[in-house]
């Protein structure tokens, strides 16, 4: 029985488009994995065609255009399972900064002209624009995860990120002094990992780019870090991936 | 004769083309970025200065290590700041992976398809190339999508001797992967058409300038930022033209500096000064061998994992370098306890859409023979050749 191949679209709204370089960095991997999907939709990489309707699409970047909305709801409309890629589409990402300030002044700050002319919204989640099915997050997300994702989707069971915070593969996978023991900002209990600690490895401390751990004791752990920085301090940190008030 | 295409594939961000053929010399051609409004200055002011380089290399994910350590220039420019020579050869070797990186992603995946159809072993062996930079800038940087341990004063974590080895031992069986490339792409059925314009690049006395390196006396006094309605680029005017940079303006400038088997490589296809825009395609290639070299020779040199400490106060700074596509510019000025006052970035193709719109111009009535799908191929081929970054451009 010849099997059907699944339909993949894999479209940008604005983004840096980090997240689909973190897949095209796959190199070998990603090929052998477009070897068993049909990838119908990919502008980073090939052609655009005809719109279709598709199996399995992924949303990367935030909605910041009236041309990104309309996108976004006609590819809800096209595909059976929406995964949002990354933490723009999760949360906003750094764009979201303006929700924080005064958006107008920020506006007004890089296009001094032309700041009333612009399309220049509350940023906004994709989950609060469409239904999603899943997410991948991180900022970039991990190559790695986007291929177990596939494994498990391939074979029709469900993908889910195990619920662990930083710390736990901090630990795993570094023989690391602790950045938070040190006095370091750092979020790493209250944050999902699956990133194998990545920045705490390399001496950054965990600025949550994976959002909050379901269930985490966030209360206590930000009172905790209140003992090492300003309440300010610690607001600028958890404004980057838009974990503040959220 | 009225041209638009839509949603330009194979490029770094969204924009599209209206071009017009008017007669049989003159055309019209504007690109339509596509991206919105990310206001990465305005959501800078009032940040802390240590978020300056995590949060500028988010605006580009084929281009965030030159965006990080650009910025980290610019605040250690900003604090007076000297980083000691270990720093240094580091963060070259970084800025290195970074144009090899991005060269070969947009050589293999965007431009070559606009020639051939390339061999499955010739593709995995660039795959391969690539993937050795990627290792290499991860084992220096810590992540190649938004870097993590450069930092102002050094790095947060060197890199063990072991792993310098690694990268030193690969070096020659990656050097010769990296001229077949260039071969290759010395072979490729470049339209034949020129275009004089200005090229601009970081130069340096007796090197190919890349990390360090200065700009044409009074060039920010020459250059404007233009800001059009319901157009999110502030394109840039060098003395009211528009001006080349990247690749092509690297080479056609310090070609003499290159390193022997990139110099080798370029003046068997072409002596300075190459005037065909297409031909920044080739000269990305000539940099991949060159930045092979120059990674595996500064992966020799000894060097001790001192970090510089440094008092944050009140200053203005500024940071040089090339980024694959051209000149990058970031500007800070910080308050006395760190805090972002203003800042200013330029990118590489915020200054070079205009001559991209300017060539086009010209290149588009060569196209009136040809069928619809032929012209636009031409039109596409053209664009791709500039690598444009509208990510980084809309910034």
């Amino acid at each position: 029985m010849a099997k059907n191949k699944i339909k993949v679209a894999i479209v940008s709204l604005t983004s840096c488009e980090g997240c689909q370089f973190a897949i095209l960095d796959l190199g070998k991997k990603f090929l052998e994995l477009a070897k068993k999907i049909k990838i119908s939709k990919f502008r980073l990489v090939e052609e655009e065609k005809k719109e279709e309707y598709y199996d399995l699409a992924f949303i990367e970047g935030s909605p910041l255009l009236k041309k990104n909305y309309r996108q976004l709801k006609d590819l809800r409309q096209r595909t059976k399972f929406l995964v949002v890629l990354g933490n723009c589409a999760q949360t906003g990402g750094v764009y979201a900064m303006r929700n924080y300030g005064h958006k107008e002044k920020i506006a007004r700050y890089v296009y001094p002209q032309t700041f009333k002319l612009l399309f220049n919204p509350i940023v906004e989640e994709v989950s609060k624009v469409v239904n999603i099915d899943a997410v991948l997050p991180g900022c970039p997300i991990i190559g790695e995860e986007f291929l177990k994702f596939f494994e498990y989707f391939l074979d029709k069971r469900k993908f889910k990120i195990p619920e662990r915070p930083v710390c736990y593969e901090c630990q795993l996978f570094e023989r690391v002094d602790c950045l938070l023991q040190k006095g370091l900002p750092c979020l790493g209990p209250v944050i999902l990992s699956g990133c194998a600690a990545v920045c705490p490895a390399a001496g950054m401390p965990c600025q949550g780019c994976r959002g909050w751990l379901k269930d985490a004791n966030r209360p206590n752990m930000l009172a905790a870090l209140k003992n090492k920085i300003s309440p300010q301090e610690l607001n600028k940190i958890l404004e980057i991936f838009h974990l503040r008030n959220t | 004769m009225k041209i638009r295409i839509d949603n330009l594939a194979k490029m770094e961000g969204h924009a599209s083309f209206e071009g017009a053929i008017l007669n049989e010399n003159v055309g019209r051609a504007k690109m339509i970025t596509e991206e919105g409004a990310k206001l990465i200055e305005g959501i800078l002011i009032g940040r802390p200065y240590w978020q300056a380089p995590i949060i500028t290399s988010r605006i580009c994910g084929i281009c965030p290590i030159v965006h990080f350590l650009c910025a980290i220039k610019a605040l250690e420019n900003a604090f007076k700041v000297k980083p000691k020579a270990g720093a240094i050869i580091l963060r070259k070797i970084l800025e290195a992976t970074q144009i090899i990186h991005s060269h070969t992603l947009h050589l293999l995946f965007f431009s070559l398809p606009d020639f051939l159809k390339p061999a499955d072993d010739f593709r995995k062996s660039i795959l391969e190339l690539r993937d050795w930079s990627l290792k290499t800038a991860r084992a220096i940087g810590g992540r190649v999508i938004h870097p993590l341990t450069p930092e102002v004063g050094g790095f947060k974590k060197w890199p063990t001797e072991t792993l310098m080895k690694m990268i030193v031992n690969n070096g020659t069986d990656v050097l010769r992967k990296a001229i077949k490339l260039g071969e290759l792409f010395k072979r490729l059925k470049y339209p034949n058409w020129q275009r004089a314009t200005e090229f601009i690049a970081l130069r340096q006395a007796g090197e190919y300038a890349f990390y360090d390196g200065n700009l044409p006396k009074d060039f920010f006094k020459k250059i404007k930022e233009i800001e059009e309605p319901g157009e999110l680029v502030k394109r840039v005017r060098y003395n009211k033209k528009s001006y080349m940079v990247g690749a092509i303006a690297r080479v056609n400038l310090n070609w003499r500096y290159l390193n022997p088997c990139a110099k080798k490589l370029l003046l068997s296809f072409h002596k300075p000064p190459l005037l065909n825009p297409f031909y920044n395609i080739f000269c990305q290639a000539v940099e991949v061998v060159h930045f092979v070299e120059e990674i595996t020779k500064l992966a020799k040199r000894k060097f001790k994992p001192i970090n510089v400490s440094f008092e944050v106060k009140a200053g203005k700074g500024i940071g040089l370098i090339e980024a694959p596509r051209g000149t990058l510019y970031h500007y800070y000025e910080l308050s006395p306890d760190g805090t972002i006052l203003n800042c200013n970035i330029i990118t590489p193709t915020a200054q070079f859409l205009n001559n991209l719109e300017d060539d086009l111009a010209i290149y588009l009535p060569k196209t009136l023979k040809l069928n619809s799908e032929q012209r636009q191929n031409k039109i596409k081929a053209l664009i791709r050749a500039y690598d444009p970054c509208i990510s980084c451009a809309t910034h």
